[in-house]
């Protein structure tokens, strides 16, 4: 991990708590999480879709009866999370990390993240918790 | 809560009346201003005050923008307010009330209406800084050269409301009242019918008879304006020469130079795209006035009028500063895998 990644990765996450500035819709955050169903998850990544409008890492959780379930991810594109510090082998397939974010409204395995603590420690933002709407707003 | 930038506007305690002073077990208020990150009023919901001594949770209904603690025993409260998922909650610890004395504190709310790209991060990132400074670049004849990649500052810059037309307000609490869910991008659609007023950065490239615009947000589209003195295609017939208009998501662009400002005016919009979150006609008409006053700048007031579903115009002032010299716009392919849209659900 070179100098320039992780300064960038501190100012992402000075930016993260900072937040506030308005952030652009890809698609209503409404009509896909649940603000109200904040969830904190562990396991292996298992797959990241560097892809656009929306980067998805997919990672494995066992429950206590030692049970696989496997949940999704959303986090910003590809483009922002470059700008914030991210390449895409941040991530990598097997890793094991926590993510925070809050829950799909449809009740599939799937939440928008908000933060994601690697292994090492470090906590990454995710350039895709929502805020504004339109810009034009 | 740190994600919320609440805006303490005004503090202020009225002096103690002489009665108030002497009264035993007086009582105080909290009162203020709640408008949403478009200056306007949150027209429902409940805010709480927690005395933190007693326990003693009051509510105020939210009406109209507005709200009333009244009447509070003199103490320290927590403010709260959770309106659902409309927006973030919102807390505010320790405001104090004295008896007699009315504490204002005006809120400005921030919704959790979209989740996409934090263009904090992007700006962040991506502005020139510090800001260079020196003349406007010029054209070979002498006018502004609007060349370059530009981000608006948007932060601290909320969008005015959007005067509409009943029909349009209607269409307009619809659409938000079902989560936004059917707006344009999330198909990989244009978010808006004015290019310039974006989160993301642009790119122009001028020549003496074209503007070229490039756009990195919402769909891989070239916007168009022409300084070649063409006129408008015809507003009844659409015919352009021995061409037929067909209107269009970003519309029919021209510029004019009026001294050192460049206005672009466009008409021959489709009516499919969420002017914000709100209905517009073919009838749309944006006057954008382009200044650059320096090296590092750009001015854009922009104009929208719509007699067929706005009451009045709607103006808005923007600022962009030039981006760093290594920033380029970047390829946005939206629909590569757009698989939140199988996931998005109405109210």
């Amino acid at each position: 991990m070179n100098g320039r990644f992780t300064g960038m990765l501190t100012a992402a996450l000075l930016a993260w708590l900072w937040a506030a500035a308005p952030l652009l819709a890809h698609h209503s955050f409404a009509a896909e999480f649940d603000i109200d169903k904040s969830i904190t998850l562990a396991g292996n990544v298992t797959k990241v879709l560097w892809t656009n409008p929306h980067v998805y890492i997919f990672i494995d959780v066992k429950n206590d009866k030692e049970e696989v379930t496997n949940w999704g991810f959303e986090l910003g594109g590809p483009n922002s999370l470059l700008r914030a510090g991210w390449t895409r082998d941040a991530v990598r397939i097997g890793d094991l990390v926590t993510i925070d974010g809050y829950r799909a409204k449809d009740g599939s395995n799937l939440a928008s993240a908000r933060s994601i603590k690697l292994p090492d420690g470090r906590k990454l933002s995710t350039a895709s918790l929502a805020g504004a709407g339109n810009p034009t707003k | 809560m740190k994600r919320l930038k609440v805006r303490l506007s005004a503090i202020c305690l009225l002096a103690l009346s002489a009665a108030a002073a002497l009264a035993q077990g007086g009582a105080g208020a909290i009162a203020g201003r709640i408008t949403n990150v478009d200056g306007e009023p949150v027209r429902s919901g409940s805010i709480q005050a927690k005395n933190t001594a007693t326990g003693a949770v009051y509510t105020s209904a939210i009406s109209a923008g507005n709200y009333t603690l009244n009447p509070l025993p003199p103490g320290t409260y927590d403010l709260s307010m959770n309106n659902g998922n409309a927006f973030l909650p919102f807390e505010q610890k320790g405001v104090a009330v004295q008896d007699g004395g009315t504490v204002r504190v005006d809120i400005t709310q921030r919704g959790y209406e979209a989740v996409g790209d934090n263009i904090t991060e992007v700006s962040n990132d991506m502005r020139a800084n510090p800001v260079p400074t020196g003349p406007t670049p010029r054209m070979p004849d002498g006018k502004p050269d609007f060349s370059g990649l530009w981000l608006n500052v948007l932060d601290g810059n909320p969008a005015p409301p959007l005067p509409l037309q009943p029909w349009a307000d209607a269409i307009r609490h619809e659409r938000v009242a079902n989560n936004s869910k059917d707006m344009p991008q999330a198909l990989c659609q244009p978010s808006s019918p004015i290019q310039t007023v974006s989160s993301f950065p642009y790119k122009l490239v001028q020549t003496p008879t074209l503007i070229v615009m490039l756009e990195e947000f919402d769909v891989a589209m070239v916007r168009q304006v022409f300084l070649d003195g063409r006129p408008h295609p015809d507003p009844k017939t659409g015919k352009m020469g021995s061409r037929t208009w067909n209107p269009s998501w970003l519309g029919h662009s021209v510029g004019r130079w009026e001294g050192d400002t460049l206005v672009i005016d466009t008409v021959g919009f489709n009516d499919r795209s969420w002017f914000m979150t709100s209905p517009h006609t073919e009838q749309l008409h944006v006057i954008e006035r382009l200044r650059r006053p320096d090296l590092g700048h750009l001015e854009i007031d922009v104009t929208a009028e719509d007699p067929g579903a706005f009451s009045a115009p709607w103006k808005r002032h923007l600022i962009a500063t030039i981006g760093a010299k290594d920033e380029e716009i970047e390829e946005f392919i939206c629909n590569e895998d757009n698989i939140d849209i199988s996931h998005l659900v109405g109210k």
